[in-house]
């Protein structure tokens, strides 16, 4: 494969996933929001809208040698964590989170771009070529995910913090961290997750999901029912409500705009962290089979630049994103599927939402060119 | 490991991943796919009650004390209104259907109803939306909710307008499209047309309480809570069950007999079951196991008493301060009971509450104490000096009667005389042993029994209880039970108030002659005694005065306790009236000659219908 034909496979393989995406987003909108009060056209205009101002940022980016990009890693960053910061003085409270700007009709959420900045900047940093010779490297590394993933886990959106932390091991991984490091941030991230669990940082709402998930595994069948709060009753009801939507999609599906509980508005969240669950009950196992696949595909795309590229920060950058993207999109399905807890992770370039899809497609834009201007390292052995 | 082969494991940890979830997919969509297919189009079954009518209490002729009325109210049915095309033609729409039902409502309890609902309806949804955690957002503003605050809402009708009229009702029903939003509903409201005469008999029925409702749960008789016990799903196994549990919107009777009687008032719930597939539409199926079952209304339960002989009674009464019963002597039938001034709700009920003393009505029973023992007989002289040497002290009569036998005594009521009884009663059984034999001292065992006091014979002070002084203390009803035993051949009837009550009485072993001796005293009392010239011997009536002491001063309680006719007792009266100047002859006799009549006078058109 040519660095010419792995951009452009990216770039058709991104087009239709956004397609798929609007035509899901449209489906899911046309049943939970209802036509009667017209906020259907609204909402799909707004993400039609949002695909094209991606697309344009994303195609805008992919024409700038990135070396020229590369100087801005650590501004960029300090911008992203000073827009953490200013959402949670001035943001606007949406369902009891605190993660969004509102300007006029849209919104942002700043936290889908720090994350981008802070792969930009962790990709800068450990291209330096001493990094890794010491334990100091790798703890700078994790101060650098740490302040953004404390910031978001503030609003509070502890799972698109902790999104952050698959792309990070990666990266310090590649980038060759020692083993006797890891096993000392394994004993630490144990004893960390259980203060922040009886301490009460984690909130109970988020406690809820993993409650239901765990109650739906079965594994606490013998758990008394005081257990069961209503909250962690309610997320079950959504998952399953999902879940019956993907199986009773059967081989072909039921049809565009023509799901069952897509029509009935059960699913929760259809049109953004839940659009799975419409696309597989529309259009079956081949459909969702198909998702999977194109998934795979970019997924595919994104490691074969990353492994032809020789230049250190390319190619952290772009292993970096790629993992980014595939844990969400793996995160979310299994999240969809009822074999992982309910989540706010959107389904990458398909779910409603602005602020992801372009900084997703910014991102894109950005591991195109990178694949573009790399050297062809297989050739080279 | 060179980085090189370290990002080809990684994707091939990736793609493991996605091969993992495609998995997961099969097994769902393929596998299971079928299982999940039924779930997604599973009908739901569904459970309605519908709330049985209340029982009907009647009087004796069968006039109506209490009965329940249907009742139409309006609600504000979420979301329809708020999809409303214009809401000034629904209300211009609502105002043209109570002009066509002639219906009271105005212009503005209409509006103030409308903006009310959606008041209440707004509170409802901010209550919810804090429960689940939801931040109110922008859109709070009237008329215009989001579709998730509608998805909070709804099945939460909201009460608009109670007691419409139901022409107006009638009209809203049968053009649904004319007033979207709106719906009516039936319920019952409970109507005492009699309530100014029989309030505290009948009573009042009340919503559910938080101490019935444990009192309920402890009993295993209140639905939510059965519901718990027996998981979500019991139901579906036997909807029949407990069929007269009680939920939260039930009604109670809570004092007279609409609690005495609530087991027989009440009904038993109505059961149907549907299934609905998930749009709600109502299916046929043929997969429902249980026909539907209407409810069964409460009782109608005729009472002795009557309207009329209670009318009469108030009447009599009507000024005065005290309390009436009238009763068949031979079944225990209570034809009036009455305490005047009428007591306010949950108020004292001077007839079977009020434990005066009986003072010289239970001469009567001192009488019959007196020769059953042996220790008198009729014609027992005793001479009356006004004072009587008890052992320790003089106790008096309010006249010096001089010789005196057992008729004379009852006539005059000479206290001396009973005083004698009681002391030579002293050596046999003691004078309270037999008071107590004539229901003194305990409850009568009347439908309102659990309203009753028992009052007291207190056990030693033989003196005084023989003429119904000191701490003895008893209730109208109980003085009228007394004296039925004297007419009815020596039976201790239970009082009751519902008609077709079984007849329980218990014989007291009287002899036939010291009956007769007793009521002949008790006629003379009205011929040339204590009662005489009060109305009452026309009526061919008996009976006996009584003026109790009030420890203040002056004043005294009056009392009088009768039957008539004399040769066929139809009908047994105690009267009592609070303090006052004069005795029982002069207040309490006319009262009861006025009942007595009434009484007679209703009975026997009674019987002459019947023939």
């Amino acid at each position: 494969m040519t660095a010419d034909r792995a951009v452009r496979g990216l770039a058709i393989t991104t087009a239709v996933l956004a397609v798929v995406g609007l035509a899901s987003v449209a489906s899911a909108l046309f049943h939970s929001e209802g036509v009667r009060q017209g906020a259907f056209l609204d909402n799909f205009l707004r993400q039609v809208l949002w695909v094209v101002i991606g697309a344009a940022a994303g195609f805008a980016i992919f024409r700038i040698p990135y070396a020229r990009v590369v100087p801005f890693a650590f501004p960029l960053y300090v911008l992203g964590l000073a827009a953490l910061v200013a959402v949670l003085v001035f943001g606007t409270r949406i369902n009891g989170a605190t993660r969004w700007f509102r300007l006029g009709p849209v919104s942002l959420q700043p936290s889908e771009f720090a994350k981008l900045f802070a792969l930009l900047a962790l990709a800068r940093s450990l291209s330096w070529s001493d990094r890794m010779k010491n334990w100091k490297g790798f703890c700078s590394a994790w101060l650098l995910a740490g302040l953004p993933l404390v910031l978001i886990q503030m609003q509070p959106d502890l799972t698109t913090a902790l999104l952050l932390a698959p792309a990070t091991v990666v990266m310090l991984w590649t980038a060759g961290a020692r083993w006797q490091w890891w096993a000392v941030l394994g004993v630490l991230a144990l004893v960390g997750g259980a203060v922040l669990w009886s301490t009460g940082i984690i909130r109970d709402y988020q406690k809820g999901r993993v409650t239901a998930f765990v109650q739906k595994l079965g594994l606490d069948a013998g758990a008394d029912t005081a257990m069961r709060t209503r909250a962690a009753e309610r997320e079950a009801y959504q998952g399953i409500q999902a879940e019956i939507a993907i199986g009773s999609g059967g081989l072909l599906g039921k049809g565009f705009l023509s799901g069952t509980q897509n029509q009935l508005a059960v699913i929760p969240m259809s049109s953004s962290d839940f659009i799975f669950a419409v696309i597989a009950e529309e259009w079956g196992f081949v459909g969702s089979i198909g998702i999977l696949a194109l998934y795979a595909v970019l997924t595919w795309h994104l490691f074969w630049i990353a492994h032809s590229t020789e230049d250190p920060f390319g190619r952290l950058f772009s292993i970096g994103f790629a993992v980014h993207l595939g844990a969400q999109a793996i995160i979310n399905i299994a999240m969809a599927t009822g074999i992982f807890p309910v989540v706010g992770i959107p389904l990458p370039l398909v779910s409603a939402g602005g602020s992801s899809i372009v900084a997703t497609l910014l991102g894109l834009g950005l591991v195109a060119r990178i694949g573009l201007s790399g050297a062809p390292a297989f050739s080279r052995g | 490991m060179t980085p090189a082969r370290r990002t080809v494991l990684l994707l091939a940890g990736i793609l493991g991943c996605f091969l993992f979830l495609a998995g997961r997919l099969f097994a769902l969509q393929i596998v299971r796919g079928g299982h999940y297919e039924e779930l997604a189009t599973r009908r739901v079954r569904r459970i309605d009650w519908t709330t049985p009518m209340r029982g009907t209490i009647l009087d004796r002729a069968g006039e109506v004390l209490a009965c329940d009325r249907v009742v139409y109210d309006l609600d504000v049915v979420i979301p329809d209104l708020v999809f409303v095309g214009s809401y000034d033609v629904l209300v211009a729409n609502l105002e043209a259907a109570f002009r066509l039902g002639g219906s009271r409502v105005t212009r503005r309890d209409l509006l103030e109803g409308l903006d009310a609902a959606y008041e209440r309806i707004e509170e409802a949804v901010a209550a919810e939306m804090r429960r689940q955690g939801i931040a109110p957002g922008a859109a709070g503003r009237k008329r215009s909710l989001s579709t998730r605050q509608l998805e909070l809402i709804q099945g939460m009708p909201q009460p608009f307008l109670k007691d419409v009229e139901r022409e107006a009702c009638l009209f809203i029903e049968a053009n649904p499209e004319r007033y979207p939003g709106i719906a009516v509903r039936c319920r019952y409201a409970r109507e005492r047309p009699m309530k100014d005469l029989f309030a505290p008999l009948v009573g009042a029925v009340g919503p559910l309480g938080p101490a019935d409702i444990s009192r309920l749960r402890a009993k295993g008789m209140f639905l939510p809570s059965l519901r718990e016990e027996y998981g979500r799903h019991y139901i579906l196994t036997d909807p029949f069950y407990r069929r007269n549990a009680y939920e939260y919107s039930d009604r109670i009777g809570r004092t007279g007999l609409e609690k005495a009687l609530e087991d027989r008032l009440r009904g038993v719930r109505g059961v149907s079951i549907t299934e609905r597939n998930r749009r709600g539409a109502v299916e046929i199926t043929t997969a429902i196991p249980f026909d539907p079952e209407p409810p069964t209304a409460g009782e109608v339960i005729r009472l002795s008493a009557s309207a009329e002989i209670q009318r009469e009674a108030v009447h009599a009464l009507a000024g005065e301060s005290g309390a009436a019963v009238a009763m068949d002597p031979k079944t225990g039938e209570i034809l009036a009971l009455v305490s005047s001034p009428a007591p306010p709700p949950g108020g004292l009920n001077k007839a079977i509450r009020g434990t005066p003393p009986p003072a010289s009505t239970v001469k009567i029973a001192a009488a019959v104490a007196g020769l059953e023992e042996g220790v008198i007989d009729p014609s027992t002289v005793v001479e009356c000096h006004k004072h009587y040497q008890a052992p320790g002290v003089v106790l008096g009569c309010w006249s010096a009667h001089g010789a005196v036998n057992l008729g004379e005594a009852l006539e005059h009521s000479c206290n001396t005389y009973f005083y004698e009884v009681a002391s030579r009663l002293k050596k046999k059984k003691r004078i309270g042993e037999w008071m107590r034999r004539f229901g003194f001292g305990e409850v009568t065992g009347l439908e309102l029994s659990t309203e009753e006091l028992p009052g007291e014979v207190p056990p030693t002070e033989d003196y005084l209880t023989a003429i119904g002084q000191g701490r003895f203390q008893a209730t109208p009803l109980q003085v009228a039970r007394m004296a039925a035993v004297i007419v009815n051949g020596g039976f201790l009837v239970r009082p009751h108030l519902v008609r077709d009550a079984p007849l329980l009485a218990e014989d007291l072993g009287i002899s036939a002659k010291t009956l007769a001796a007793v009521r002949e005293g008790m006629r003379r009392v009205v011929e040339s005694g204590t009662a005489a010239g009060r109305g009452l011997s026309g009526l061919e009536a008996a009976g006996k005065t009584g003026t109790a002491q009030v420890v203040s001063g002056r004043t005294a309680h009056a009392w009088f306790v009768g039957y008539a006719p004399h040769s066929d007792p139809k009908v047994v009266v105690s009267v009592f009236i609070e303090e006052g100047l004069a005795g029982g002859g002069e207040r309490a006799a006319p009262v009861a000659a006025q009942i007595l009549a009434k009484a007679l006078e209703v009975l026997h058109a009674e019987r002459t219908a019947s023939r």
